[in-house]
């Protein structure tokens, strides 16, 4: 029977291998997870919307 | 908010094919790779009708739903783009997507599927607006720069429209008013036949 501090110790040890030491991204479902997108925020929407309304008024409309 | 679609007026699609050509010029799309494709219904017979089809940008993507790694994301404006750095090319999102937009690059002699590759509404990826790396990933931003898909903007006989759904629907009312009619290409007549 392994002494208790030795099973503690392996246990600790393990957990800290696992812990691949550093920047972990962790899986969650449904979650994107990638790289951030400036272009994609509301701020960014709502500062082209006027131009893209605009130009589809302009462009896409019958004349 | 402004939300993102493309529609195609059925009734005006010529088959030209120049949004299919505009799009791989446009993001230099590799060779096997169409994020745009022209389908014909009838073809050669009366009652023809060609459609252009990409990515509709839907607003609950089946593909989002079915990635396994996740890599889908939905701008605020409703574009639905992908990162593929997180890709991993397993081609569920292929058989989710109604429309068949997503492709994926014949890399090897084998047919090795590679990175997952669709139309992203002209609105590049999660990558600096305008950089190289956009370019090569993505293809070109032209929503960043205020300018709506390419393929919509180029369509000669304005078959294709792009931009704000309230916008585009607007302008199919007004058509459909104009025709006097609506077009029978889709509904109930189309799919069962006159007497039913």
């Amino acid at each position: 029977m392994p002494n208790k501090s030795v099973l503690a110790l392996c246990g600790a040890g393990c957990l800290f291998l696992l812990s691949a030491c550093g920047d972990v991204t962790m899986y969650e479902p449904g979650v994107y997870k990638g790289k951030h997108d400036e272009t994609a925020t509301e701020e960014a929407v709502q500062q082209r919307s006027g131009d893209l309304r605009e130009r589809a008024q302009s462009g896409m409309t019958d004349r | 908010m402004a939300r993102m679609k493309f529609l195609c007026d059925a009734e005006r699609c010529i088959e030209c094919q120049a949004c299919v050509t505009a799009c791989k010029n446009e993001h230099e799309v590799p060779w096997g790779v169409n994020r745009r494709r022209v389908i014909v219904m009838n073809d050669g017979r009366p009652g023809e009708k060609s459609v252009s089809v990409a990515c509709m940008h839907c607003t609950d993507a089946p593909c989002a739903a079915v990635c396994p790694v996740d890599c889908f994301y939905t701008t605020a404006d409703g574009i639905v783009l992908h990162d593929k750095d997180l890709c991993i090319g397993c081609g569920y999102c292929f058989y989710a997507c109604p429309f068949g937009a997503p492709q994926f690059p014949q890399q090897t002699a084998f047919g090795v599927r590679g990175k997952m590759d669709k139309c992203t509404f002209c609105a590049g990826g999660p990558e600096t607006a305008g950089s190289r790396a956009e370019l090569i990933k993505y293809g070109t931003n032209r929503v960043a720069e205020g300018k709506l898909p390419l393929c919509a903007e180029m369509c000669a006989t304005k078959a294709l429209l792009a931009g704000d759904g309230d916008i585009v629907a607007d302008i199919y009312r007004k058509r459909v008013m104009t025709r006097g009619g609506r077009p029978q290409t889709w509904g109930w007549q189309a799919a069962y036949g006159e007497d039913a």
